[in-house]
Formats: C-alpha cells, sequence, structure tokens
C-alpha cells in the first residue's frame, strides 16, 4: 500500500512541478490556467472535482443504511445537474472571459455592480465550503485509518490535509486540472476493480444481491429498510443537487477555465454517462455487506472493509489509492477556490497573498476536523445539515443575476439573508417542512424573495446599477 | 420546432420520478426493476443533453 501511495504522490507531485514550469506567472495563469482547459481535461476535471470521499466512502455507507435508494436520489439529480453547464456554465464561461471575472461573487457582485452582495456571496460560499473541504479529509482519515490500525480518524485526516495543503501550493489551476485527470482515470478505475472483485468473491453479481435480499429485503426497495427516501425525499434531493452541484465553489470557477464553449458541451454530454454507472458502483458494495455478515462499526468504512475482506491485498491498496486520488482532487479544488475567492474578491489578484489564505484554511479545517466534526450522523448527514443547505441558497441569486434584468443587488442580498436564516433555523430548532428536505423551503423562500424585493423596489433599488 | 429539444428533456425528467414504478422491486438480475429504469433515464439525460447542445446552444 505505502509503495503504491508513494508512487501515487509522487506523479501528482511531477505533474505539479511540470504545470509549475510551464505556468506564466500571471494570476489568470494561477487561478485559471489562462482559461485554456480543452474537453478532455475540463470533463476529468469537473467529474473528479465533484465525485469526493462523499462518493467513494459517503455512498456506500449511505447505501450501507439506507439501501439501494441511494443510488437514485444521487445519480438522476446529478445527471441532470449536466443541463446547468449551459444553463449556467456557458454564460459564466462567456462574461468571465469578456469582464476577467475569476470568482462567483466578481461575476454576481460585478453583474450588479454591488460590491457588498459580492462580500456577501463569497463570504457564505467560503463558510459552507469549509465543512465540505474538511470531509475530504475525514475520508482519508478513514483510509489511513484502515492502514494504520491505532492512528485514529481525526489524527489521519490532519496529516492528510496537510499534505493537501503542500501540494495545493505547489500547483494552482493547471496543476490542479492535470492531477484530476490521472485521478479521476485512477478513482474509475479503482472502483470498476473494488465492485468486479468483490462481487466475484460473492459468487456473482446476481448472488450477492440474493444474499443481500435474503437478509433484509426492503434495501432493495427505494424507500429502503428505514423507509428514508419517500417520495418527496427524492424529489428533494433532484432539486438538490440540480441547483447546488453547480454552487460549489471549486466547480463554479471551473466554468472559468473551460477553452472554449465545445470543452463545455463535451463535458454536458459525457457526465451523464459517467453518472449513470459510476454512482452504482459504491452502493452495489454497500448493500451487498449485508449479505456477508461483515462487522461494520461505522458505515462510511464499508467500502474499505469489503474490499479488504474480500479482494487481493494488492487490489485492497489499489481500491484505496483510488479513494485517496477522490478526496484529493476534490480537496485541492477546494482550498484553490476558496483562497482564490478569499484573495481576489477581498484585497485583489494576488498569488502570495492567495497562497497564504491557503495555508490559514488549512488550518480551520483541522480545527473543524478535531472539534467540529460529529461523527455520529456521517459523511452525508454532515453535509446535507451544512454545505448543501447553504450552498443551494445561492442558486436563485446567480440564475436571476444571469437571466432576470429586473433582479436587483438588494434583492439578491435579501434572498442569500433570507434563505441562510432559515437554513440556521432548521439547523438549530426543529421546524417543520411538510416531509421535503429543510434545504428545500429555504431554496424556495430564497426564490419567493428575490423575486419579492425586486419588484417591490425595482426604481430604488436599480438607482445607480449597472448590469 | 425551435425549442423542440425541451420535450425529450421535460420527458425525462417526467420518466425520472417513476411514481408509478414505486414499490416494484422484486430482482431483475442483480438490481430491482426500478433500478434498471433509473439507470436507463440517467444515461439517457447524456442522448438529451446531445439535443441541447446542437439545437439550444448558440455562442456567437
Amino acid at each position: 500500500m505505502l509503495l503504491l501511495a508513494v508512487i501515487y504522490v509522487l506523479v501528482l507531485l511531477v505533474i505539479g512541478i511540470v504545470a509549475h514550469l510551464r505556468a506564466d506567472r500571471t494570476p489568470e495563469d494561477y487561478f485559471l490556467a489562462n482559461r485554456g482547459f480543452g474537453s478532455l481535461v475540463l470533463f476529468f476535471t469537473l467529474a473528479a472535482t465533484n465525485f469526493s470521499a462523499f462518493t467513494f466512502l459517503g455512498f456506500a455507507g449511505a447505501a450501507y443504511t439506507h439501501g439501494m435508494g441511494q443510488y437514485g436520489v444521487m445519480a438522476l439529480g446529478t445527471a441532470c445537474m449536466a443541463l446547468m453547464f449551459w444553463l449556467i456554465g456557458r454564460k459564466v464561461w462567456r462574461l468571465g472571459k469578456d469582464r476577467g471575472y475569476v470568482t462567483p461573487g466578481e461575476l454576481v457582485g460585478g453583474c450588479h455592480g454591488s460590491r457588498g452582495l459580492q462580500l456577501l456571496f463569497t463570504g457564505v460560499m467560503s463558510l459552507f465550503t469549509v465543512p465540505y473541504l474538511a470531509i475530504q479529509a475525514v475520508g482519508a482519515g478513514y483510509i489511513l485509518q484502515m492502514l494504520v490500525p491505532g492512528l485514529g480518524m481525526k489524527i489521519g485526516a490532519v496529516v492528510a490535509i496537510v499534505i493537501i495543503c503542500f501540494y495545493v501550493l505547489s500547483g494552482g489551476m493547471r496543476a490542479s486540472g492535470w492531477t484530476d485527470v490521472v485521478q479521476g482515470v485512477l478513482m474509475i478505475v479503482a472502483m470498476v476493480a473494488a465492485v468486479a472483485f468483490v462481487g466475484h468473491a460473492l459468487g456473482g453479481f446476481t448472488q450477492a444481491s440474493a444474499a443481500a435480499r435474503d437478509v433484509m429485503p426492503a434495501l432493495f426497495s427505494r424507500p429502503g429498510p428505514n423507509g428514508y427516501f419517500t417520495v418527496k425525499i427524492w424529489l428533494s434531493f433532484f432539486v438538490l443537487w440540480v441547483f447546488c452541484d453547480p454552487m460549489f465553489p471549486q466547480m463554479f470557477s471551473r466554468f472559468y477555465t473551460a477553452k472554449s464553449d465545445r470543452s463545455l458541451k463535451t463535458a454536458m454530454v459525457l457526465y451523464p454517462l459517467l453518472v449513470s454507472f459510476f454512482f452504482l458502483l459504491p452502493v452495489l458494495i454497500g448493500v451487498w455487506a449485508h449479505g456477508t455478515g461483515i462487522d461494520v462499526d461505522t458505515p462510511d468504512n464499508v467500502l474499505l472493509l469489503m474490499v479488504e475482506r474480500f479482494a487481493p491485498p494488492m487490489v485492497f491498496s489499489f481500491v484505496s489509492v483510488g479513494a485517496l486520488a477522490a478526496l484529493m482532487s476534490t480537496a485541492d479544488s477546494q482550498l484553490l477556490s476558496l483562497s482564490t475567492m478569499l484573495t481576489a474578491d477581498t484585497v485583489g489578484k494576488n498569488v502570495t497573498i492567495s497562497r497564504l489564505v491557503t495555508v490559514a484554511l488549512t488550518v480551520f479545517t483541522v480545527l473543524f476536523v478535531l472539534f467540529g466534526y460529529d461523527p455520529a450522523s456521517g459523511i452525508m448527514g454532515t453535509l446535507v445539515d451544512t454545505t448543501f443547505s447553504g450552498l443551494v441558497v445561492l442558486a436563485p441569486a446567480v440564475i436571476a443575476t444571469l437571466y432576470w434584468r429586473r433582479a436587483t443587488a438588494w434583492a439578491c442580498i435579501a434572498s442569500i439573508l433570507g434563505g441562510e436564516t432559515l437554513v440556521f433555523l432548521y439547523y438549530l430548532v426543529e421546524l417543520p417542512s411538510a416531509g421535503f428536505l429543510s434545504s428545500m423551503v429555504a431554496l424556495a423562500a430564497a426564490a419567493v424573495i428575490l423575486v419579492a424585493v425586486s419588484l417591490l423596489f425595482p426604481l430604488r433599488m436599480a438607482s445607480g446599477e449597472t448590469r | 420546432m425551435k425549442r423542440a429539444w425541451w420535450l425529450p428533456v421535460a420527458v425525462l425528467i417526467l420518466l425520472s420520478f417513476d411514481l408509478w414504478n414505486w414499490h416494484h422491486d422484486a430482482l431483475l438480475w442483480f438490481l430491482p426493476g426500478w433500478m434498471w429504469h433509473v439507470a436507463a433515464v440517467t444515461a439517457l439525460f447524456s442522448l438529451a443533453f446531445i439535443l441541447v447542445v446542437r439545437y439550444g446552444w448558440r455562442e456567437r
């Protein structure tokens, strides 16, 4: 395992060094690779960035708990999200190219001529992305914990995020994109290998599924053993992924990096194809675990436990490295996009300051892992409670900025503040949400507030604003 | 016909919900029947998006 991991890290470092040597030493090159990603790099960087420790480990854990329904709620919404490459990505790419934007906040604030909206947007995006960044470290902690018994998840997580920090500092967007290609391929091959070897060891796919079904038939129903995936929850997740995924700063900023509209078009077509089969694989392993009698203490560990038990040691090592690739490809993108936003949106496009911010973010992430992470709720619970709910509220402001001329800066500000207030209220207090995810209520409220404020105060808000 | 690409996308989104097939969870090979439906619809999004790219996406 250690040998494979060392080789993997060395490959990433070499790519980082090559990218560094070929860099133009300009802020736009460091932050956006000179807006030059072609179809292949853009597709893999979008996929590898979005498919994280949550995809690799969290899916299997959620499937172990809630059954096959996990595939449906994730695959449909994420596949349909590719439509946003057109609705949002193409306009972001065009505006970024024309006006020199490098961050989401610059675009939203810039289109309205509002510095306050820019800072608010960046602040909210950063606030809710840091927990998601920490989740990648938690995923690495789980992997290292299995490889080095007695190490402990939190110590492993801290070690991983510190290593990731060094890697990000050596890179920039060009290195991030190029390594995403390697990491994306590695991640996909590792997951396919995991399912193939585990399925074979369990007597084939049919027998593996039949064994799990004998133990717990409800795993194969849509609502699942706990009845969690009701129709309303399915619809909620569908809407959540469609509107939330483009609001991840690491995804949003990648729209700027496209070399041409052709790059975005290719990614839009290939993305659902990849999702349709890739998301199925961890779900299968999570469900199959019930038919094996394997002892699973933490659901998020189930994928690696199954591979360790039912595949050769070499395959386990390879899959572990694949899991590391999944989380590192997301974490380095998050670190870069966060440091870019917190620099460019506050003091300007300064690469040195951005690198300092990267270090500060790493320290903040370490503190979150040590004191803010609740293992009882698992990766899924922690993310849904914090990141996804907080980010999806930003979608109405972005869409209105791009498509609705009557939208005003103050309406966007009111929409974001109102939506986020609801997110925090739902997190702190037990409030009804009519069977839907609470984030759907916050999203709807944000949209209503935006429309209402824009229509009720059009003249006052429009004065002094340029679009 | 200019906006005809919307039709298959809308149909696919409606098919995604698949409410009439909600409790059909008998195994078909190694997956329940509804899973094949979801997987097929997910893959079909790619084909629908080819229409979007072809007919809906214009850049100056």
